[in-house]
C-alpha cells in the first residue's frame, strides 16, 4: 500500500543521494575501508563556521578601533581553524572500520550492524552513524593500537529487507571545530522478521503432530533406545553396558535414537488474520519448527521454499517472510 | 556524541571566565549590573555544585527580562559600545544559566571569544592581556571538553599546545600583514577617568586626589628641550567668578592646516597617550602634528579626532609659545573680564599697574608679590566658598595648589588688562634614564597662566615661586613635597618608591610597559611601513604580503607533515635493539642465520661463523638469556655491558676484514 503524498524531501535527497554516488565513484562500497586522502573529507562543522564568523567580526572590530590586541586574537583564531582543519585530517587518518556482520532483527527490535574498529595511531571521537539516524549513532572515545568492536543499530523497526544505505564515519576532533567523515557501505542487506505471533492453529498443529507419530526417519538422539553397538576405546567406560557384559562378557554401548518428526508445511493460506498477522504467526511456527528441528516447508504468496531444516534454511524462510509484499527484492 | 560528559566542569570553568570578565567591566558598567551579573553566575555555580536542575525557560525568561530593564535603566543608550558589550555579558551569562544541550554549550563558547576580545576595547595593559589570554585558552580547553571525556587540565594542556603552535603565526600576521585603515567609523567607549576639567575651580577642594595612573610618555628626538615641560592640554579663557572655563568661542579654534616649518627653536618627540575618554591632547608650547587621528589647532593644542578608547601614539612638532602673535580684537578677547566681583584682588591689580610701566613690568611684579607674601604650596587646601574666593585666597588663605595660584593670577592680569588665560595641563615628568622616556602621571597635573607681553605669549607661574622644585622633574620627585604627596596618594609602588628596591621595580615595569605600549599597542601603520623598511628595505616591500602567504603556506604545510610523520616504533624491550644491531652488523659481514630460530640459536650461528667475536657473542647471549628470560634486573651495569659487548664485537670483524 502506498501513501500518496507530496513530499519534498523525498525527491531533494534521491537528488543528493544521486550526486553523492556520482562523487563517491564506489569508493565506499566495500565492507572494511582504511581512511586515507582520497576518502577522507574535511570541512568547517556548523561550529567551525561560527567560530570563523566570531574570528571575522574580531578582525573588523580590530581594524575599526586600530586595536592590536584584538586583531591578534582574530588572527589567532583564524590560525587555529586551519590547524583544526589538519589535525582533523590527521586524526582520522589510518583508521579501518571494517563491517562484520549483520544482527537481524524481529520487529519492532532494529537490526545491529557489528563493527570492528582498529587503527595504529591515536584516533580520536569517532562516530558511525547511518543516515538520518544521529540518535543512535556510535561513539568511539579513542582508539590506539587496538580492535574496538562496537554495534549500530538501525533505524528500521518495520518488517521488511533493507540494503544498507552509505554508512558515515565522522569526526569532530579537535574542539570540534571540523567535521571530517567518510563514508562506508557494504554491500549487504538487513531484515527485520515479521514480529511473532504465538498461534495454536489447528491445521498447522496436527499437522506437526500426524507427521510425529508416522515417524518415518530416525537418526542419532537420546529418546528411544536402538540397538547396542561394540564398544571402541575412543567412547568411554561410563558408556558400557554393564549389564550386557554380565551376560555376555562382551563391551556393547547402548544406541539411542530421536525419531525424526515428520515434514511440516506452512501454508500462508492456512493461517488466518491480515497479511501481517499471518506472516507473525508463520514466522512463530518457523521459528518452533526450527526449536523442535523438524523438517518444513514454507509456502509464500508469491514464493515456495522447499522442505529442508537447519538453521541456514530456518534464515531463509525467516527472510522470505520479511519480504513478503516487498516489490524491492 | 550529543550528550556532554563534564557537565559540571564545563559550568565551573564558564561561570569562572564569566566572574572575571564581568570583573574587568566594574569600572565601565554601573554597579547594580556588576552585581546581578556577579549573582547569576554564582547562582550557576551554586546549581553546578548541588547538582539542581537548571531553571525552565519560562523563568529564566522572565528573568531575563527583568534583568534587561535593569540594564537599560542603569545604562541607558547613551553609550553604545557600553551597552554593546552589556548585552552580550547579559545574553551569554543568562544563556549559561539554561544551556543543557551541547549547541547551548557551543553558542556560548564562541560568543565567550568575542565577549573576550571586548575586554581589550577598555583595557590593554599587560596585565589584562595576561588574564584574558588565560581565559582563551581556558575557553578553548572547555570547547574540548564538549567533544571528549578528557579532564580540564589534559584540555587546557591541548589547548595551549595548539595556542602555543598558533601564536608565532599570528605575530607573524600582525607584523606583517598590512594594516587596514577603518572600514567604518564606530563609536568608542567612554572612559570614566581623567585628571583634567575643562573647568578650573579650585576653591572648593579641600583634598586633590592624586592618582598615579599614567597619561602618556613623550620620547624626544635628539636633546630634550630644556625644563621646565608645560604639556598643555587645554585653554581657559573666560572667568565665571569663581571658576576659569573655556568659552564656546575657543572650543571652535580653527583648525590648523599641518605644515612643515622647522624653525631652530622647534622640539620634536613622539607621545604614547593612554586611552581617556576626553579628546586633548598634550604637546610642548606651540605643537602641531602630521599624525593622522590628531587635529592642530591655532592655540597650538592638539586633539583626538577618533579612536578614544586605544592608545594614541602620535609625533609632535613644538615651537615656543612667543612665535604667535595676537591682533587687537584677540587681545581684547583675552583681557575682557565680564564680572566685578573679587575687589581686593582687583585693587592689587591697579596698585601693581600703576607701579608698572608695562606689561613685562607688570609680570615681574606680580611674580615678587607671590614669593614675598608668605604664599605656601599645598595639596590639602582650605576649601572657600563665598562670592570673593579669589580675594579669600589671595588675602586670607595663601595657600593653594596650582590652580588657585593660575585663576588668581590670570584674573589680576586681566583686571590690568593684560591678556592671559589659564591653560592646564601636565608640569613635568619623571625621566627614565634606561629607555630615555618621560613619564607623565595623572599626579603631574598642573595649572598655569599664559599673559601676553610684547614678546608675545609668556608662561606665568606662581608655583614657581612658591615651590620652586616642583619645576624640575616630577611631583613624586620633589623632595620638599613629598610627604605630603606621598600621603595623598593611593598606595602603589609610587607610594613606596623610597625603598630603592622598590623603585628599582617601579621604573622596570614601567619601562615594560613603555615597551608595550610602543611597540604592542602603538604599531600602527606608520611603525609597520618602518619596520618593513628596515627588514627589507624600499624596493622590495610590494613583497611583503606574498611573503606572509608563503610562510604561512609553508608552516602549514610542515605542521601537517609533523602530524601525519610515520611515528617512531613503539618501546622495545631491553636489549631487543642491541639484539637487532648485532643481526645489522651479520647482515652486513654476509654472516647467515636460520630465518625461523630463536635469538639465542640465532645468536650461537653467528657466533659459530665468525670467531674472532665468537667469545663476546655468547656474552653478550648470556646476557641475553639472563636480561630476558632469567628476568634478572635490567641495571646500568648491564646496560654498559651489552653496549661494550658490542662495540667490541663491531671492532674485532674490522680488524679481521
Amino acid at each position: 500500500m502506498r501513501i500518496y503524498k507530496f513530499k519534498r524531501p523525498t525527491f531533494i535527497d534521491d537528488i543528493k543521494s544521486a550526486i553523492l554516488t556520482a562523487l563517491l565513484k564506489n569508493k565506499h562500497k566495500k565492507n572494511s575501508i582504511t581512511l586515507k586522502h582520497n576518502t577522507i573529507y574535511v570541512l568547517p562543522s556548523t561550529l567551525g563556521v561560527y567560530f570563523s564568523v566570531v574570528a571575522s567580526l574580531n578582525f573588523v572590530m580590530g581594524i575599526n578601533y586600530q586595536n592590536n590586541l584584538i586583531l591578534f586574537m582574530a588572527y589567532l583564531m583564524f590560525v587555529i581553524i586551519i590547524f583544526a582543519l589538519l589535525l582533523g585530517y590527521s586524526n582520522a587518518r589510518g583508521l579501518t572500520v571494517s563491517f562484520k556482520y549483520a544482527i537481524d532483527s524481529f520487529a519492532p527490535q532494529t537490526p545491529q550492524l557489528v563493527w570492528q574498529i582498529e587503527a595504529d595511531d591515536p584516533c580520536q571521537s569517532i562516530t558511525l552513524s547511518y543516515p538520518k539516524d544521529l540518535k543512535n549513532a556510535c561513539y568511539i572515545t579513542r582508539v590506539k593500537n587496538e580492535v574496538i568492536k562496537c554495534q549500530l543499530s538501525l533505524p528500521y523497526t518495520k518488517r521488511g529487507c533493507y540494503k544498507l544505505k552509505p554508512i558515515k564515519i565522522a569526526s569532530n576532533y579537535p574542539f570540534g571545530l571540523v567535521s571530517v567523515w567518510s563514508y562506508i557501505q557494504p554491500n549487504k542487506a538487513v531484515y527485520v522478521y515479521p514480529s511473532i505471533i504465538k498461534t495454536t492453529n489447528q491445521k498447522h498443529q496436527n499437522l506437526v503432530a500426524n507427521n510425529t507419530d508416522e515417524g518415518t526417519e530416525k537418526h542419532k538422539g537420546d529418546d528411544e533406545f536402538e540397538s547396542l553397538i561394540t564398544h571402541l576405546p575412543e567412547m568411554g567406560l561410563q558408556r558400557i553396558s554393564w549389564k550386557h557384559y554380565a551376560k555376555t562378557q562382551q563391551l556393547l554401548v547402548k544406541q539411542f535414537s530421536d525419531f525424526k518428526s515428520a515434514d511440516a508445511q506452512f501454508d500462508f493460506n492456512l493461517v488466518t488474520g491480515d497479511t501481517e498477522q499471518r506472516l507473525g504467526q508463520l514466522c512463530f511456527l518457523v521459528c518452533q519448527a526450527f526449536e523442535s528441528d523438524i523438517n518444513y516447508s514454507l509456502k509464500l504468496p508469491n514464493k515456495l521454499i522447499t522442505t529442508n531444516s537447519g538453521r541456514l534454511h530456518h534464515q531463509r524462510c525467516l527472510q522470505a517472510l520479511s519480504q513478503v509484499g516487498n516489490d524491492n527484492e | 556524541m550529543n550528550e556532554i560528559k563534564n557537565h559540571r566542569v564545563i559550568n565551573f570553568a564558564l561561570s569562572f571566565i564569566y566572574l572575571g570578565l564581568v570583573s574587568f567591566f566594574t569600572e565601565h558598567l554601573p554597579l547594580p549590573f556588576i552585581a546581578m551579573l556577579s549573582v547569576l553566575c554564582g547562582w550557576n555555580v551554586y546549581l553546578t555544585v548541588k547538582q539542581k536542575q537548571k531553571p525552565n525557560a519560562w523563568f529564566a525568561n522572565g528573568l531575563a527580562a527583568i534583568a534587561l530593564i535593569i540594564m537599560l535603566s542603569s545604562i541607558g543608550f547613551k553609550d553604545t559600545v557600553v551597552l554593546f558589550v552589556a548585552m552580550l555579558l547579559l545574553s551569554c551569562v543568562f544563556k549559561l544559566l539554561q544551556a543543557k544541550s551541547k549547541q547551548h554549550y557551543q553558542l556560548i563558547i564562541t560568543l565567550t571569544f568575542f565577549s573576550l576580545s571586548a575586554v581589550y576595547l577598555f583595557s590593554q595593559t599587560i596585565f589584562t592581556t595576561l588574564v584574558i589570554s588565560t581565559f582563551y585558552i581556558l575557553n578553548f580547553a572547555v570547547l574540548g571538553l564538549l567533544e571528549s571525556s578528557h579532564s580540564l587540565k589534559l584540555s587546557s594542556k591541548q589547548s595551549a599546545r595548539i595556542m602555543l603552535l598558533a601564536f608565532p603565526l599570528a605575530v607573524i600576521l600582525l607584523l606583517f600583514l598590512p594594516k587596514l585603515p577603518a572600514f567604518w567609523q564606530l563609536p568608542g567607549p567612554k572612559m570614566a577617568q581623567t585628571g583634567l576639567s575643562e573647568q578650573v575651580d579650585p576653591f572648593d577642594i579641600a583634598k586633590l586626589s592624586n592618582s598615579d595612573e599614567l597619561v602618556f610618555r613623550a620620547k624626544f628626538n635628539g636633546t630634550p628641550p630644556p625644563t621646565p615641560y608645560y604639556w598643555r592640554a587645554i585653554v581657559h579663557d573666560e572667568f565665571d567668578g569663581a571658576a576659569w572655563k573655556t568659552s564656546s568661542f575657543l572650543k571652535q579654534a580653527l583648525i590648523l592646516p599641518a605644515k612643515k616649518s622647522t624653525s631652530e627653536n622647534e622640539a620634536q618627540y613622539t607621545v604614547i597617550a593612554e586611552p581617556a575618554i576626553s579628546d586633548w591632547l598634550y604637546g610642548l608650547g606651540f605643537s602641531s602634528s602630521e599624525s593622522p587621528n590628531v587635529i592642530a589647532n591655532t592655540l597650538g593644542l592638539l586633539r583626538k579626532q577618533q579612536y578614544k578608547s586605544k592608545v594614541l601614539q602620535y609625533a609632535v612638532n613644538s615651537e615656543p609659545l612667543s612665535s604667535t602673535s595676537l591682533n587687537k580684537s584677540q587681545q581684547r578677547f583675552y583681557s575682557q573680564l565680564t564680572v566685578s566681583n573679587n575687589q581686593k584682588s582687583q585693587q592689587l591689580a591697579q596698585q601693581l599697574k600703576n607701579n608698572s610701566a608695562n606689561a613685562d613690568e607688570f609680570f615681574n611684579q606680580l611674580l615678587s608679590y607671590f614669593s614675598k607674601n608668605e604664599f605656601s604650596y599645598t595639596l590639602t587646601p582650605t576649601p572657600m566658598r563665598g562670592e570673593n574666593t579669589l580675594d579669600q585666597f589671595m588675602f586670607d588663605n595663601k595657600r593653594g595648589f596650582c590652580g588657585h595660584y593660575a585663576s588668581a593670577a590670570a584674573f589680576i592680569f586681566r583686571s590690568a588688562g593684560i591678556p592671559a588665560r589659564v591653560v592646564s595641563g601636565y608640569l613635568g615628568g619623571e625621566l627614565n634614564k634606561n629607555s630615555d622616556y618621560m613619564t607623565i602621571r595623572q599626579y603631574d597635573a598642573h595649572a598655569w597662566v599664559e599673559v601676553y607681553t610684547r614678546a608675545g605669549w609668556k608662561i606665568f607661574d606662581a608655583t614657581a615661586v612658591v615651590a620652586p622644585e616642583r619645576l624640575n622633574g616630577s611631583l613624586s620627585q620633589s623632595t620638599t613635597l613629598n610627604d605630603e604627596f606621598k600621603n595623598n596618594i593611593s598606595f602603589g609602588l609610587v607610594s613606596l618608591s623610597n625603598y630603592a628596591a622598590i623603585n628599582w621595580l617601579r621604573l622596570e615595569l614601567e619601562n615594560l610597559d613603555y615597551q608595550w605600549s610602543s611597540w604592542v599597542l602603538g604599531f600602527d601603520k606608520d611603525k609597520q611601513q618602518d619596520l618593513f623598511a628596515t627588514l627589507f628595505g624600499n624596493k622590495f616591500i610590494w613583497l611583503v604580503p606574498f611573503g606572509v602567504i608563503i610562510i604561512l603556506i609553508l608552516s602549514f604545510t610542515a605542521y601537517f607533515i609533523y602530524l601525519n610523520r610515520p611515528k617512531a616504533s613503539t618501546k622495545q624491550p631491553p636489549l631487543v635493539n642491541e639484539y637487532y644491531e648485532i643481526i645489522r652488523w651479520a647482515n652486513k659481514h654476509a654472516i647467515s642465520y636460520p630465518e625461523n630460530a630463536t635469538p639465542t640459536q640465532t645468536l650461537e650461528h653467528i657466533s659459530n661463523q665468525s670467531p674472532h667475536a665468537e667469545q663476546q657473542i655468547t656474552a653478550f647471549c648470556e646476557l641475553f638469556k639472563q636480561v630476558r628470560y632469567a628476568r634478572h634486573p635490567f641495571t646500568k651495569e648491564r646496560k654498559n655491558q651489552a653496549k661494550d659487548l658490542i662495540k667490541l664485537i663491531k671492532s674485532t670483524k674490522q680488524r679481521n676484514l
